[in-house]
Protein backbone atom coordinates (compact mmCIF):
# COMPACT_ATOMS: atom_id res chain seq x y z
CA UNK A 1 0.00 0.00 0.00
CA UNK A 2 2.74 2.29 0.57
CA UNK A 3 4.36 1.30 -2.46
CA UNK A 4 1.08 2.55 -4.37
CA UNK A 5 1.02 5.67 -2.52
CA UNK A 6 4.72 6.59 -3.24
CA UNK A 7 4.10 5.54 -6.99
CA UNK A 8 1.32 7.56 -7.18
CA UNK A 9 2.98 10.67 -5.46
CA UNK A 10 5.39 10.33 -7.90
CA UNK A 11 3.00 10.10 -10.86
CA UNK A 12 1.44 13.33 -9.38
CA UNK A 13 4.77 15.45 -8.96
CA UNK A 14 5.49 15.06 -12.40
CA UNK A 15 2.49 16.85 -13.77
CA UNK A 16 3.94 20.07 -14.23
CA UNK A 17 0.82 22.80 -12.82
CA UNK A 18 0.52 25.60 -15.61
CA UNK A 19 1.55 29.12 -15.30
CA UNK A 20 -0.56 32.37 -14.99
CA UNK A 21 -0.62 34.18 -18.12
CA UNK A 22 1.85 37.52 -18.60
CA UNK A 23 -1.33 39.69 -17.11
CA UNK A 24 -0.96 38.88 -14.58
CA UNK A 25 2.83 40.05 -13.97
CA UNK A 26 1.84 42.98 -15.99
CA UNK A 27 -1.09 43.93 -13.02
CA UNK A 28 1.03 43.39 -10.34
CA UNK A 29 4.08 45.23 -11.33
CA UNK A 30 3.17 48.30 -11.22
CA UNK A 31 1.12 47.72 -8.23
CA UNK A 32 3.94 46.81 -6.41
CA UNK A 33 6.44 49.54 -7.45
CA UNK A 34 4.90 52.35 -6.66
CA UNK A 35 3.87 54.09 -3.51
CA UNK A 36 0.60 53.43 -1.59
CA UNK A 37 -0.91 57.03 -1.83
CA UNK A 38 0.44 57.90 -5.16
CA UNK A 39 -2.04 56.68 -8.73
CA UNK A 40 -1.28 53.37 -10.21
CA UNK A 41 -1.96 53.14 -13.85
CA UNK A 42 -4.97 50.98 -13.95
CA UNK A 43 -5.94 52.52 -10.16
CA UNK A 44 -5.18 54.15 -7.37
CA UNK A 45 -5.52 52.56 -3.69
CA UNK A 46 -4.65 54.65 -0.65
CA UNK A 47 -5.36 54.72 2.77
CA UNK A 48 -7.67 56.93 4.09
CA UNK A 49 -7.66 58.83 7.46
CA UNK A 50 -8.09 56.65 10.29
CA UNK A 51 -11.49 55.93 11.38
CA UNK A 52 -12.63 55.72 14.49
CA UNK A 53 -12.06 52.10 15.41
CA UNK A 54 -8.16 52.41 14.16
CA UNK A 55 -7.35 55.18 16.92
CA UNK A 56 -8.56 53.11 19.95
CA UNK A 57 -7.74 49.89 18.72
CA UNK A 58 -4.18 49.90 18.45
CA UNK A 59 -3.31 50.95 22.33
CA UNK A 60 -5.91 47.68 23.23
CA UNK A 61 -4.88 45.27 20.75
CA UNK A 62 -1.06 45.59 21.79
CA UNK A 63 -2.26 45.36 25.66
CA UNK A 64 -4.04 42.41 24.97
CA UNK A 65 -1.26 40.87 22.84
CA UNK A 66 1.24 41.16 25.41
CA UNK A 67 -1.73 39.45 28.06
CA UNK A 68 -2.16 36.64 25.86
CA UNK A 69 1.57 35.98 25.59
CA UNK A 70 1.91 35.75 29.52
CA UNK A 71 -1.23 33.88 30.08
CA UNK A 72 0.06 31.65 26.91
CA UNK A 73 3.57 31.27 28.33
CA UNK A 74 3.82 27.82 29.66
CA UNK A 75 5.28 27.92 33.24
CA UNK A 76 7.32 25.12 34.51
CA UNK A 77 6.08 24.79 38.05
CA UNK A 78 2.86 24.04 36.82
CA UNK A 79 4.06 21.68 33.62
CA UNK A 80 5.77 19.61 36.78
CA UNK A 81 2.27 19.38 38.46
CA UNK A 82 3.19 20.15 42.07
CA UNK A 83 3.81 23.90 43.98
CA UNK A 84 7.11 24.93 44.46
CA UNK A 85 8.57 26.48 47.11
CA UNK A 86 9.95 30.31 46.93
CA UNK A 87 13.51 28.99 46.99
CA UNK A 88 13.02 26.26 44.67
CA UNK A 89 10.82 28.65 42.67
CA UNK A 90 14.42 31.58 42.21
CA UNK A 91 16.66 28.24 42.19
CA UNK A 92 14.84 27.06 38.70
CA UNK A 93 14.19 30.35 37.31
CA UNK A 94 18.46 31.41 37.37
CA UNK A 95 19.14 27.74 35.67
CA UNK A 96 16.26 28.53 33.01
CA UNK A 97 17.78 31.40 32.54
CA UNK A 98 20.79 30.39 32.31
CA UNK A 99 20.54 27.39 30.10
CA UNK A 100 17.58 28.01 27.54
CA UNK A 101 17.81 29.87 24.46
CA UNK A 102 15.43 33.25 24.11
CA UNK A 103 12.34 32.27 22.69
CA UNK A 104 12.05 31.76 19.25
CA UNK A 105 8.58 33.23 17.60
CA UNK A 106 8.31 32.18 14.34
CA UNK A 107 5.29 33.60 11.58
CA UNK A 108 3.25 30.39 10.81
CA UNK A 109 0.11 32.32 9.76
CA UNK A 110 -0.71 35.57 8.04
CA UNK A 111 -4.16 36.44 6.55
CA UNK A 112 -6.21 39.43 6.00
CA UNK A 113 -9.71 39.20 6.60
CA UNK A 114 -12.56 41.16 4.84
CA UNK A 115 -15.04 42.33 6.83
CA UNK A 116 -16.82 44.74 4.81
CA UNK A 117 -17.36 46.05 0.83
CA UNK A 118 -18.98 49.21 0.37
CA UNK A 119 -19.22 50.64 -3.02
CA UNK A 120 -19.60 54.72 -2.19
CA UNK A 121 -20.60 55.43 -6.07
CA UNK A 122 -18.69 57.25 -8.82
CA UNK A 123 -16.56 59.81 -7.67
CA UNK A 124 -14.99 62.55 -10.07
CA UNK A 125 -11.09 62.69 -10.55
CA UNK A 126 -8.54 65.91 -10.52
CA UNK A 127 -7.96 64.78 -14.21
CA UNK A 128 -11.91 64.91 -14.93
CA UNK A 129 -11.67 61.04 -15.76
CA UNK A 130 -14.92 59.65 -12.86
CA UNK A 131 -14.06 56.64 -11.18
CA UNK A 132 -15.81 54.24 -9.03
CA UNK A 133 -15.19 54.54 -5.58
CA UNK A 134 -14.74 51.39 -3.13
CA UNK A 135 -14.02 51.18 0.64
CA UNK A 136 -13.05 47.78 2.32
CA UNK A 137 -11.89 47.37 6.24
CA UNK A 138 -10.14 44.31 7.09
CA UNK A 139 -8.91 42.47 9.69
CA UNK A 140 -5.10 41.54 9.49
CA UNK A 141 -4.23 38.70 11.87
CA UNK A 142 -0.55 37.47 12.34
CA UNK A 143 0.32 34.79 14.41
CA UNK A 144 3.55 33.38 15.12
CA UNK A 145 4.38 30.46 17.16
CA UNK A 146 7.80 28.84 19.20
CA UNK A 147 8.20 25.47 17.78
CA UNK A 148 9.94 24.45 21.10
CA UNK A 149 7.38 25.56 23.92
CA UNK A 150 4.77 26.02 21.49
CA UNK A 151 3.77 29.31 22.80
CA UNK A 152 2.16 31.61 20.26
CA UNK A 153 1.09 35.06 19.73
CA UNK A 154 -1.91 36.52 17.55
CA UNK A 155 -2.16 39.81 16.46
CA UNK A 156 -5.07 41.21 15.10
CA UNK A 157 -4.99 44.72 13.38
CA UNK A 158 -7.60 46.86 11.38
CA UNK A 159 -6.90 48.32 7.97
CA UNK A 160 -8.91 50.48 5.97
CA UNK A 161 -8.15 50.45 2.15
CA UNK A 162 -9.72 52.97 0.00
CA UNK A 163 -9.65 52.03 -3.99
CA UNK A 164 -10.79 54.07 -6.61
CA UNK A 165 -10.84 52.63 -10.55
CA UNK A 166 -11.29 54.43 -13.19
CA UNK A 167 -14.31 53.97 -15.25
CA UNK A 168 -15.07 54.22 -18.99
CA UNK A 169 -18.05 56.48 -19.58
CA UNK A 170 -20.60 54.81 -21.96
CA UNK B 1 14.16 38.45 3.87
CA UNK B 2 16.26 41.39 3.07
CA UNK B 3 16.72 40.43 -0.67
CA UNK B 4 12.66 39.87 -0.67
CA UNK B 5 12.72 44.13 -0.74
CA UNK B 6 14.55 43.86 -3.80
CA UNK B 7 11.60 44.01 -7.22
CA UNK B 8 14.26 41.80 -9.19
CA UNK B 9 14.09 39.26 -6.96
CA UNK B 10 10.51 38.89 -6.60
CA UNK B 11 10.24 38.56 -10.30
CA UNK B 12 12.65 35.72 -10.36
CA UNK B 13 10.42 34.27 -7.47
CA UNK B 14 7.21 35.00 -9.13
CA UNK B 15 8.41 33.09 -12.11
CA UNK B 16 9.57 29.73 -9.39
CA UNK B 17 6.64 29.67 -8.11
CA UNK B 18 4.35 31.05 -9.80
CA UNK B 19 2.23 27.91 -11.60
CA UNK B 20 2.07 26.29 -8.03
CA UNK B 21 0.33 29.41 -6.88
CA UNK B 22 -2.07 29.59 -9.74
CA UNK B 23 -2.96 25.91 -9.39
CA UNK B 24 -3.94 26.42 -5.84
CA UNK B 25 -5.75 29.31 -6.89
CA UNK B 26 -7.41 27.78 -10.00
CA UNK B 27 -8.61 24.64 -7.41
CA UNK B 28 -10.49 27.58 -5.50
CA UNK B 29 -11.83 28.98 -8.07
CA UNK B 30 -14.60 28.89 -10.91
CA UNK B 31 -12.32 29.73 -13.58
CA UNK B 32 -8.65 30.84 -14.76
CA UNK B 33 -9.64 34.06 -15.00
CA UNK B 34 -10.91 34.35 -11.30
CA UNK B 35 -7.98 32.19 -10.23
CA UNK B 36 -5.25 34.97 -11.69
CA UNK B 37 -7.67 37.83 -10.46
CA UNK B 38 -7.20 36.13 -6.77
CA UNK B 39 -3.51 35.78 -7.10
CA UNK B 40 -2.44 39.00 -8.22
CA UNK B 41 -4.72 40.33 -5.46
CA UNK B 42 -3.11 37.79 -2.95
CA UNK B 43 0.27 38.41 -4.16
CA UNK B 44 -0.28 41.80 -3.99
CA UNK B 45 -1.29 42.02 -0.50
CA UNK B 46 1.44 39.60 1.17
CA UNK B 47 4.05 42.78 -0.32
CA UNK B 48 2.48 45.09 1.05
CA UNK B 49 1.28 43.94 4.83
CA UNK B 50 2.82 40.48 4.82
CA UNK B 51 6.62 40.14 3.42
CA UNK B 52 8.40 42.26 6.49
CA UNK B 53 6.98 39.07 8.84
CA UNK B 54 10.27 36.50 7.52
CA UNK B 55 9.81 32.91 7.70
CA UNK B 56 8.59 31.23 4.90
CA UNK B 57 7.17 33.51 1.98
CA UNK B 58 5.50 30.59 0.03
CA UNK B 59 3.81 29.69 3.30
CA UNK B 60 2.32 33.32 3.73
CA UNK B 61 1.16 33.54 -0.19
CA UNK B 62 -0.60 30.48 -0.49
CA UNK B 63 -2.33 31.73 2.91
CA UNK B 64 -3.24 34.89 1.16
CA UNK B 65 -4.46 33.39 -1.88
CA UNK B 66 -6.81 31.29 0.29
CA UNK B 67 -8.13 34.32 2.61
CA UNK B 68 -8.37 36.56 -1.31
CA UNK B 69 -10.31 33.95 -3.04
CA UNK B 70 -12.73 33.70 -0.30
CA UNK B 71 -13.19 37.46 -0.03
CA UNK B 72 -13.85 37.29 -3.75
CA UNK B 73 -16.11 35.10 -3.75
CA UNK B 74 -18.33 37.28 -1.03
CA UNK B 75 -17.14 40.86 -2.43
CA UNK B 76 -20.45 42.77 -4.51
CA UNK B 77 -17.71 43.87 -7.22
CA UNK B 78 -17.34 40.12 -8.28
CA UNK B 79 -21.00 39.44 -8.36
CA UNK B 80 -21.51 41.48 -11.62
CA UNK B 81 -18.56 39.66 -13.73
CA UNK B 82 -19.78 36.19 -12.56
CA UNK B 83 -22.94 37.18 -13.95
CA UNK B 84 -21.87 38.87 -17.04
CA UNK B 85 -19.92 35.16 -17.47
CA UNK B 86 -22.90 32.87 -16.66
CA UNK B 87 -22.32 30.23 -18.75
CA UNK B 88 -18.99 30.99 -20.55
CA UNK B 89 -16.99 29.22 -18.32
CA UNK B 90 -14.96 27.05 -20.08
CA UNK B 91 -12.72 24.31 -18.08
CA UNK B 92 -8.80 25.18 -18.44
CA UNK B 93 -6.45 22.15 -18.19
CA UNK B 94 -4.55 22.96 -14.86
CA UNK B 95 -1.41 20.74 -15.82
CA UNK B 96 1.01 21.09 -18.81
CA UNK B 97 -0.01 18.44 -21.21
CA UNK B 98 2.51 16.94 -22.74
CA UNK B 99 1.87 14.89 -26.19
CA UNK B 100 2.23 11.44 -25.62
CA UNK B 101 0.09 12.21 -22.72
CA UNK B 102 -2.72 14.10 -22.78
CA UNK B 103 -5.05 11.57 -21.87
CA UNK B 104 -3.76 9.91 -18.67
CA UNK B 105 -2.71 13.90 -17.58
CA UNK B 106 -6.69 14.72 -18.36
CA UNK B 107 -7.88 11.68 -16.17
CA UNK B 108 -5.59 12.76 -13.46
CA UNK B 109 -6.83 16.12 -13.93
CA UNK B 110 -9.97 15.08 -13.46
CA UNK B 111 -9.79 13.04 -10.50
CA UNK B 112 -8.35 15.32 -8.60
CA UNK B 113 -11.12 18.02 -9.74
CA UNK B 114 -13.71 16.27 -8.47
CA UNK B 115 -12.31 15.56 -5.01
CA UNK B 116 -14.00 16.87 -1.91
CA UNK B 117 -12.76 20.56 -1.19
CA UNK B 118 -11.19 19.77 1.82
CA UNK B 119 -9.34 16.74 0.33
CA UNK B 120 -8.37 18.16 -2.89
CA UNK B 121 -6.49 21.61 -0.83
CA UNK B 122 -4.77 19.56 0.99
CA UNK B 123 -3.30 17.54 -1.72
CA UNK B 124 -2.43 20.84 -3.72
CA UNK B 125 -0.72 22.27 -0.82
CA UNK B 126 1.10 18.90 0.06
CA UNK B 127 2.09 17.37 -3.57
CA UNK B 128 2.92 20.85 -5.14
CA UNK B 129 2.39 23.30 -2.86
CA UNK B 130 5.61 21.24 -0.64
CA UNK B 131 4.01 22.27 2.64
CA UNK B 132 4.04 19.94 5.75
CA UNK B 133 1.04 18.46 7.27
CA UNK B 134 1.70 21.31 10.34
CA UNK B 135 2.03 24.53 7.65
CA UNK B 136 -0.99 22.92 6.31
CA UNK B 137 -2.72 23.08 9.57
CA UNK B 138 -1.99 26.24 10.29
CA UNK B 139 -3.18 27.76 7.32
CA UNK B 140 -6.36 25.51 7.29
CA UNK B 141 -6.80 25.93 10.96
CA UNK B 142 -6.61 22.03 11.46
CA UNK B 143 -4.09 19.43 13.30
CA UNK B 144 -1.15 18.41 11.30
CA UNK B 145 -2.64 15.09 12.12
CA UNK B 146 -6.16 15.49 10.49
CA UNK B 147 -4.15 17.27 7.03
CA UNK B 148 -2.19 14.05 7.07
CA UNK B 149 -5.56 11.66 7.02
CA UNK B 150 -7.47 14.08 4.42
CA UNK B 151 -4.22 13.28 2.52
CA UNK B 152 -4.14 9.69 2.50
CA UNK B 153 -7.73 9.47 1.86
CA UNK B 154 -7.58 11.81 -0.70
CA UNK B 155 -5.15 10.00 -2.39
CA UNK B 156 -6.89 6.38 -1.88
CA UNK B 157 -9.88 7.87 -3.53
CA UNK B 158 -7.85 9.38 -6.70
CA UNK B 159 -6.05 6.41 -6.48
CA UNK B 160 -9.53 4.17 -6.84
CA UNK B 161 -11.14 6.31 -9.65
CA UNK B 162 -8.12 6.28 -11.85
CA UNK B 163 -7.39 2.54 -11.51
CA UNK B 164 -10.98 2.16 -12.69
CA UNK B 165 -10.05 4.40 -16.13
CA UNK B 166 -6.84 4.37 -17.03
CA UNK B 167 -5.04 0.55 -17.90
Amino acid sequence: MNDELEDMEASLRSLSPRRPSSRVWEAIQPRLSEPVHTAASGEETFTSGPSPWRLWFPPVGLAAACLALLLLWPRNDEIQGHRLSNDERVSRAEATARTEAPPRLMPVAAEAILCSSEDEGIVSLSNGRTARKLRREYLDIYTWRDPKTNASLRWVMPREEVRVIPVSAY
Amino acid sequence: MEEFANNDYWKDWFDRHGPRLFLYAKQLTRSAADAEDVLQEAFVRFWKHQRHLGGEPIALVFASIRRTAIDQARSADRRARREETAGQSIEEPWFDRESTEQERTAEIEESLRQLPQEQREILVLRLWGELTYEQIGDQLGISPHTAASRYRHGMDRMRRTLLAKLP
